[in-house]
């Protein structure tokens, strides 16, 4: 894993799920024109609640989530399992990037599923950054 | 033994108590609370040592406080950088410590390289919880912000 320099912790909220349903991530002013180095999300087994207090998805829920990050207008990084970015799900690998500007209001996550989903659970990610 | 245990840098293991810790405070802050000597230091790595100490004794308080893994899932940590006094990182949640001990293959600490002020810095719970009576150890490792012969720092390296 890199040295740490600046980490921000993303929450998509999920408030009704269905299967297929696109959720984009949404502005983040913190996120806006850096460079994104790492990547890591979590379940309930890791982090149980979200910064707005919302319950985290657990992790046979986390298996129906996959995460499509944009780079300018390009989907750069599509349709990555969220449980495949999940360090104790993957022997300690932190997922890493090599010069990416995501445009987060253009990326999104897809349930493909809903089994273990309720409404108004949260997916969170981190964007370790600088 | 292997190498990932090999400290060149110094280490301090903190313990953070839920005294007050209240189910009806969402984020409640707990600041880290004797650790701004680090605010002169430049941190270096993060660990979590939580099950390696189980409980701290009673120091005459009357309270036994208890580490249990699944109280620690409720916090993350927020960290201001010094030099620009920003909060850099945001809710990291510290059982990514945990995990990047139990499987980082290059090292047990979760690599730091900057000044934090840890007098404005804050463990956060997040979830509406009570954790009255239990405890959080990390394990801070950090070194010495290098000096010029003057005792003064130059611009670089206070550039961590």
């Amino acid at each position: 894993m890199k040295p740490v320099k600046k980490h921000y912790l993303v929450e998509i909220n999920i408030p009704n799920p269905t299967a297929g349903q696109r959720i984009y991530l949404g502005d983040i002013p913190e996120l806006r024109h850096v460079t994104t180095e790492q990547m890591e999300s979590y379940n309930s087994g890791i982090l149980s609640f979200s910064p707005a207090q919302n319950p985290v998805v657990n992790q046979t829920g986390g298996s129906n989530v996959v995460v499509t990050l944009v780079e300018s207008s390009t989907e750069d990084i599509y349709q990555l399992p969220y449980n495949s970015l999940t360090k104790s799900l993957n022997g300690g690998d932190v997922t890493e990037y090599q010069n990416k500007k995501f445009n987060l209001p253009k990326s999104y996550i897809t349930l493909l599923g809903t089994a273990s989903l309720n409404a108004g659970d949260s997916v969170v990610l981190s964007f370790y950054y600088y | 033994m292997r190498s990932p245990n090999k400290i060149n840098d110094k280490s301090f293991v903190a313990s953070f108590t839920m005294e007050g810790v209240n189910s009806a405070i969402p984020n409640q802050r707990i600041y880290l609370k004797g650790l701004n000597f680090l605010t002169d230091k430049v941190l270096t790595g993060i660990r979590h040592v939580g099950e390696f100490m189980p409980q701290i004794p009673d120091f005459g308080t009357g309270t036994t406080y208890n580490n249990d893994l699944t109280s620690d899932q409720f916090f993350a940590i927020n960290l201001l950088q010094k030099r620009t006094k920003t909060l850099t990182v945001n809710n990291l949640p510290i059982l990514s410590f945990y995990y990047q001990r139990q499987w980082g293959r290059k090292n047990q600490y979760t690599p730091f390289n900057d000044v934090y002020d840890f007098d404005n810095s804050w463990l956060e719970k997040l979830g509406a919880v009570a954790l009255t009576d239990q405890v959080i150890f990390l394990e801070f490792r950090y070194r010495d912000k290098p000096k010029q012969s003057n005792g003064s720092y130059t611009k670089n390296q206070l550039r961590y």
